[in-house]
This record gives structure tokens, C-alpha cells and sequence, in this order.
């Protein structure tokens, strides 16, 4: 169980799934906005990437 | 295992046991390697050698770099820890940044290479694998990654710019574009000479364009953020798509998808333009993330099945070629070819690029460098290990077979397999025909490039586990499709990348064309790169002596190169902070490379023999021209023509490559001289001092000694 846990919390932070529960946890410390909804969280931080794609090697 | 206390290690009982059967096994697997000749060898022996190897060098020699070398400091806080805006700098998981980085550093190089190198025998390839990874690939990885880390994660461009001088700077920033052409033509090359021909490959391939738009769709629209979900429907699709190829090849489908090399070529340089162009989400992001769970899916497998059929290997230690220079493959003798010819998996320049791009923006801790730079390179090199065993695996004579110019071979299968008797091989002409039949294709004759071979050892090893002979088919394009998913991985990204770079530099000269999102810029540099590397992999594509044979060492020269500058600049930056003691971490591996690299430019430049040098080439074919001659394997004046202009171009290349190394190792050189004569050492572009207060274990399992202490980061476990 605990490996399958692992590899699950694993997977899902490799892929970045986990990046809206960390802003939403960011953002819970300093509230003066509501926080961004998923789609527009997830739309800006695709859009980030379009400045900086990473380079692949061979 | 040892623990680590406040002063250091101390050594227990257990460490010591454990330490030495680790040593003893890869002892023995260098023993079986090196005592057996004339007889088959298992590959199990081969892997044996690289992971005691492997281990060993990994905690012990990084170890030492770590803490003596470059004198990582926990205590002090990283880009990560004090510039965290949540986007680019982000302290991430050590074990999940590692993923990160493998996935950006491995790709089809570690499989080519190899491959390629199986001409000189299965020796020379794996001693230079494991041994160059672990005393060049491996420190330059782990010491550019410090380096950078330690300056808020600049890149190599600027470091060298800033750390050695704006000459040396300069000539490192259009040496890095021009050999990312190069590494993108020779890649796509890869690609074209794997799908041409081959209605089952070419199908699954395009089938990738629809499948990733969809997901780019599916996560932007309907479900975002989701990736592991829309992931595992894409891999779905991918399997179907590879399955439904071998149908499309049955039907009237077929002729459809059977397109020659040159209409590849088109199709290529146009995608590769929309790539560049349309925004990330939509085809880039999918694709990656496509290919990163093929990539970690599929070595996973292979690892599994060479440790359990454990293959025997067929082809020789050491063969003729390694010393006669006159292998059909590639032209030239083991020193210094091997040495180039295999990249990626022993010391792979380009990976300074990628330890210089974001992975030091994420890293938590100064001494997890040791487990994601020198960890993250020891897992590529496994790759490569066992890319060589696949194609060691195969029959020589099916080898030269199919990895010989098409000029050399022609086209039937009668006169491939004389041409393979020429060599001193023996296959007939009847398993040429039964090897195609096997994997479904039209012909395995002269499919140059490493991939089709590489599957062919790949298809053999997993039907052995998975599936029989009657999978081989379908082993065989599930090895084309991940090769060609992680090239046009890298296309795409490369020629973004590289787009990028070229906005920046004229965006000196004018404005507007600097402007990220000024489309006619946008359009226009997009264009300027696809076209460059379009170029090499048209004349490539048309070469009559083989395109592989020629544009492969050009493009192992240039990433080679892109090394010597990585290490020059190591060495310069352990010279100016006062460890001149230490220097030689970095410096035998540059000068090892630097000899290496050069001898190969100057034979590619001056040699006298046309099948080595550029020029002697191109003179050979301009007096025949004059003579109204046509010389074999040109067919006619145009192809002799294009021989001449290809000829000309590769070796002014390979010259101008040599002289921008040269330069910043001259203006290195400058630096040091400077600062080994200065009293005290020279100031370094280095980001100050910051308490850290970040804790997070520093090796892959926590010690115990880290379990007792807070995990205080973003990433705690667990699921949520």
C-alpha cells in the first residue's frame, strides 16, 4: 500500500498535477484575493511555458 | 551504509560488507569481459560490470566531488529556497527532479550512439561508456549544475560570458546554435531513415500529431490539469495507434503512408514549424509528456528483459575496423571515433544546457547536485549499455546489413548480401528476406541510423519475454514509435529552443524581433531554424555516400565540443575560487575530451583519405567532375556535384566548430593564468550568502539521521 501510495504522490508530482494544491496552499497565508480557479490557474501556467520551453537532449 | 554524522562518515561494519560485494560483482563482470575471446559472451557479465561500476563510483567519487570539490553547503540557501515565485524557481522533490532531469538529459542519443559504435566490437563502446561517465559525463553534469545553482541558475551561454570573458562568451553562444542544428538535422535523420518505406511506422508517427492535439485540448478544455489522466488515455491511443499500424500496412491504406525520404523531409520541416509557432499547450506539452512516460515505461521494460533473457552476445569484442579505420558504418579508427560516436551515455555536452536550464532553479538542497547531476547521468548510461547489448545481440552479417550505405549495398537482397561477404561477413540472402519478413517491413537493407537496428534487438529481447516470436512485429515498431516520439520530442523543443536564442541575439541588432510575441519575428526566426536544420537533413537524406556515414561525426564532434566548453569553464570557475588542488576533476576530463575532439575535427579537415576527410573528399570528386568522370556510389554528374557542396559545407563546419573551442579555451586560459598568479582569488559572479532554512534529505532514501528531522517542504508524501 504504502509503495502504491508512493508511486502514485510520485507520478502526480511529475507531472505537475500537484501544482494547484501548492498555490492554493500558497495562497491561503496571504487571502486579500480570492485565489484563481484550476482552469485559469492551469491556463497561465501553461502559457508560462510558451516563454520558456525546456530543452530536450538527444 | 554509512551514516553520516557531524564530522563526517563513519564506517560501520555492514558498509564495509556491503561495499566490497558491490565491488567484487562489477570486478567480475570486467573479469568474464575481459578474459573471454573467441567465444560467446552473455550479456548479463556486461551489465554486471556497469552497475558495480556504476555504484561504486557513485559513493565513493561523488562523494568526494561533492564535498571536497565543489564543497556543497547545506546551509546555504538555494535559487529555489530564495527566489521561489511558484512558476520557474520552486523548491521540488529531489527524487521528483530527478525524473525531471532524466527525462530532459536521455533520449534517443544514449540508443543511437551505441549502436552505431557496435562496428568496432561490443569492447571499446562499453569501457568508454562506463569509464567516461564516471570520470567525464557524469562530473561535468553534476559540476555545471553546481555551478550554475550557485549562480540563480544562469546558463552556460552567460556563465562562460561572465566568468571568462565577453570573446570566449560570444563564440560559446553561436557555437551552441550551431551545434543544436546539427544535433537536430542528424536526429531527424534518424527518424526519416526509420519511417521511409515503412507505412506501419510512418502511420503510428502521424498518429502522434491527432493524439497529442487531442490531449492538448483535453487538458486545456475540458479537464485541466489533470495530466496523469489524460496521459493514460494517450498512452492508450499510442498503443492502439501502433497495433492499428500494422492493419494500415495490410490495407489499401498502405500506399498512402509509404512516403519516400525526401517527402519526409517536407513533412518534418513543416511540422516543425507549426511546433515552433503554435502555443505550447497545444502540441509541445502533450508530446512531452507522451513521450516521457513511453520513455520511463519502455527502458523500464528493456532493463527487465536484458536481465531476464539475459542475450548472448553475437558480435565480437574487438573487430577488424577499431584498427583498419575502414568500417562501412562510419569511417575512421577507434581513437578517436568511438569516442565521438558515442555521446550521450559516456560525456554528452549538451547535457550542460540542460543542467544550466531550470533543474538548478528547483533544487532544494546544495547536496542533492550529487544524486540528480551525477545520478541522473549514471541512469543514462545504463541506457546506453544497454542499446549496445541490443545491437550485439543481432548477427553481424544482419548488422552490416542494415547499418552500411544504400551506395554500398544496393538494393537487393543478392547484392546486399555480397557486399556483407565483401566485408568479411557472411549472411544470405534468404535470412536478409526472412529478417523483414520477421518484423513485418518491405526490407532491413542498408535502414542506416541506429533505430531500426536497435529495434530489431530490442523486438528479439522482448519477444523473448513477452509475447514469442509472433510479437517481434509488433516489438519491433513499438521500439520505432518511442525512438520517434523522443526525436520529435526534441525537434520540436530544439527548434523552440533554438528560435528563442536567435530572437534574443538579433533582438540586439533590431528591436521587434526580440519581442517574444511579435508574430512576423516569431514566424520569421521559427522559419531560419527549421530551414537550417531542414538543409542538413535534405543533403542528407539525398547524400549518395550515406547520410548517417557523413553528418553522424559532425554531429558527435559538435556535442563533444559543446563539452570542452562545459568543462573549460568548470575548471575555470574551481581555478578562480582558490582550488587550483582540485582542478584536475575537471581538467583530465577536458583535456582527454579536448584531444579527442580535436584530433577528430583536424582528421574530418586534413586527412588525407577521402573517406575521412572532408576536403580530401571533395578534391577526390571535383577532379573526377573535371574529368568528366563518375566515381561509385554517385551515379551520376548531379550527385557528384552534391557529394562536392556537401563535402565542402560538412568540412568547413567541422573547422569552424574546432576554432570557436579553441577560442574559449583561449580566453579560459587567459582567466586562469590570471588567477593561479593573483594572491587572492578572483571575484566570481556568485549569488551571496543566504541562511537556508529549508530541510530536505540530501541522497535518494533519507538517513535516518534526515528521518529525524522535519521534512519541511512542499512536497511531503503521500497522496492528497
Amino acid at each position: 500500500m504504502r509503495v502504491l501510495g508512493f508511486l502514485r504522490w510520485y507520478v502526480r508530482e511529475l507531472t505537475g498535477g500537484g501544482a494547484y494544491d501548492r498555490y492554493l496552499a500558497a495562497h491561503r497565508s496571504h487571502p486579500h484575493t480570492p485565489p484563481l480557479s484550476r482552469r485559469e490557474f492551469e491556463r497561465r501556467r501553461s502559457d508560462l511555458l510558451d516563454a520558456s520551453p525546456g530543452i530536450r537532449c538527444c | 551504509m554509512s551514516r553520516l554524522g557531524p564530522g563526517g562518515s563513519r564506517i560501520t561494519v555492514r558498509s564495509v560488507v556491503v561495499w566490497t560485494a558491490v565491488a567484487l560483482a562489477g570486478a567480475v563482470g570486467w573479469g568474464v569481459l575481459a578474459l573471454s575471446r573467441g567465444e560467446n559472451v552473455s550479456a548479463i557479465w556486461l551489465v554486471g560490470a556497469a552497475l558495480g561500476s556504476y555504484a561504486i563510483a557513485y559513493r565513493f567519487y561523488s562523494r568526494f566531488i561533492a564535498r571536497k570539490v565543489l564543497g556543497v553547503d547545506d546551509r546555504r540557501a538555494t535559487p529555489a529556497e530564495r527566489l521561489d515565485n511558484g512558476v520557474d524557481f520552486q523548491p521540488t522533490d529531489r527524487r521528483v527532479l530527478l525524473g525531471h532531469h532524466f527525462a530532459a538529459i536521455a533520449g534517443a542519443g544514449p540508443l543511437v550512439g551505441p549502436v552505431l559504435a557496435a562496428q568496432m566490437g561490443y569492447l571499446p563502446g562499453t569501457v568508454w561508456i562506463i569509464v567516461g561517465v564516471i570520470l567525464a559525463g557524469a562530473v561535468q553534469d553534476m559540476v555545471v549544475l553546481f555551478f550554475s545553482m550557485r549562480r540563480d541558475g544562469k546558463s552556460l551561454g552567460q556563465m562562460v560570458r561572465e566568468e571568462i570573458g565577453p570573446i570566449g562568451g560570444a563564440a560559446a553562444l553561436v557555437a551552441v546554435f550551431a551545434i543544436m542544428i546539427i544535433l537536430l538535422a542528424v536526429l531527424a535523420l534518424v527518424v526519416v531513415n526509420a519511417l521511409a518505406a515503412s507505412p506501419w511506422g510512418t502511420f503510428s508517427i502521424a498518429m502522434t500529431i491527432p493524439i497529442a492535439l487531442f490531449m492538448g485540448f483535453y487538458l486545456r478544455v475540458l479537464r485541466p490539469g489533470r495530466v496523469v489522466e489524460t496521459s493514460v488515455i494517450g498512452v492508450t491511443l499510442l498503443l492502439l495507434a501502433i497495433v492499428s499500424g500494422g492493419w494500415v500496412q495490410q490495407s489499401a491504406w498502405a500506399d498512402a503512408f509509404t512516403l519516400s525520404p525526401q517527402t519526409l523531409v517536407i513533412c518534418l520541416v513543416v511540422y516543425g514549424f507549426f511546433a515552433s509557432v503554435l502555443p505550447v499547450w497545444m502540441l509541445l506539452a502533450p508530446r512531452d509528456y507522451l513521450s516521457t512516460f513511453m520513455k520511463i515505461g519502455t527502458i523500464g521494460l528493456l532493463a527487465v528483459g536484458v536481465i531476464i533473457v539475459a542475450p548472448v552476445l553475437q558480435n565480437e569484442a574487438v573487430t577488424k575496423f577499431a584498427v583498419s579505420g575502414t568500417g562501412p558504418v562510419f569511417a575512421g579508427s577507434l581513437f578517436p571515433f568511438v569516442f565521438i560516436t558515442i555521446a550521450c551515455g559516456a560525456l554528452s555536452g549538451f547535457h550542460a544546457l540542460i543542467s544550466s536550464g531550470t533543474t538548478p532553479k528547483m533544487i532544494q538542497k546544495e547536496s542533492q547536485v550529487r544524486l540528480i547531476g551525477y545520478g541522473a547521468m549514471l541512469m543514462e548510461s545504463f541506457v546506453a549499455i544497454m542499446a549496445l547489448i541490443a545491437a550485439s545481440v543481432l548477427d553481424p552479417g544482419l548488422y552490416y546489413a542494415m547499418n552500411s550505405p544504400a551506395g554500398l549495398l544496393g538494393t537487393t537482397p543478392e547484392s546486399a548480401a555480397a557486399a556483407v561477404a565483401q566485408l568479411g561477413f557472411t549472411i544470405t540472402p534468404e535470412d536478409l528476406r526472412s529478417a523483414a519478413a520477421a518484423v513485418e517491413e518491405s526490407t532491413v537493407i542498408a535502414r542506416t541510423g541506429g533505430a531500426p537496428t536497435l529495434a530489431i534487438g530490442i523486438s528479439e529481447i522482448l519477444a523473448g519475454v513477452f509475447g514469442g516470436a509472433a510479437f517481434k512485429a509488433f516489438w519491433y515498431h513499438f521500439a520505432i514509435m518511442f525512438e520517434a516520439l523522443f526525436i520529435l520530442t526534441t525537434v520540436d523543443a530544439g527548434t523552440r529552443v533554438g528560435r528563442f536564442m536567435l530572437q534574443d541575439t538579433l533582438g540586439n541588432l533590431w528591436k521587434p524581433i526580440g519581442r517574444v510575441s511579435w508574430k512576423p519575428g516569431l514566424w520569421g526566426t521559427s522559419a531560419v531554424v527549421v530551414l537550417a536544420w531542414g538543409y542538413f537533413l535534405y543533403t542528407g537524406v539525398n547524400d549518395p555516400l550515406g547520410g548517417i556515414n557523413q553528418l553522424f561525426p559532425l554531429f558527435g564532434i559538435a556535442n563533444q565540443l559543446l563539452a570542452a566548453i562545459a568543462l573549460t569553464l568548470a575548471t575555470t570557475l574551481l581555478i578562480k575560487s582558490g582550488k587550483l588542488r582540485w582542478a584536475w576533476v575537471t581538467g583530465l576530463p577536458l583535456a582527454w575530451d579536448v584531444a579527442v575532439t580535436l584530433t577528430a575535427s583536424w582528421q574530418k579537415v586534413f586527412h588525407s583519405d577521402p573517406r575521412i576527410g572532408f576536403f580530401a573528399q571533395r578534391e577526390r570528386y571535383a577532379e573526377a567532375i573535371e574529368a568528366g568522370k563518375v566515381l561509385a556510389p554517385a551515379k551520376n554528374l548531379d550527385q557528384m556535384r552534391a557529394v562536392v557542396v556537401n563535402s565542402t559545407v560538412d568540412g568547413v563546419l567541422a573547422a569552424l566548430f574546432a576554432i570557436l573551442v579553441v577560442i574559449v579555451i583561449a580566453n579560459a586560459a587567459v582567466v586562469c593564468r590570471r588567477a593561479v598568479r593573483a594572491r587572492e582569488p578572483l571575484p566570481l559572479a556568485e549569488a551571496p550568502y543566504v541562511e537556508s532554512t529549508l530541510v530536505a534529505p540530501s541522497g535518494l532514501f533519507a538517513t535516518a539521521d534526515e528521518r529525524r528531522e522535519p521534512v519541511g517542504t512542499s512536497a511531503g508524501g503521500g497522496s492528497s
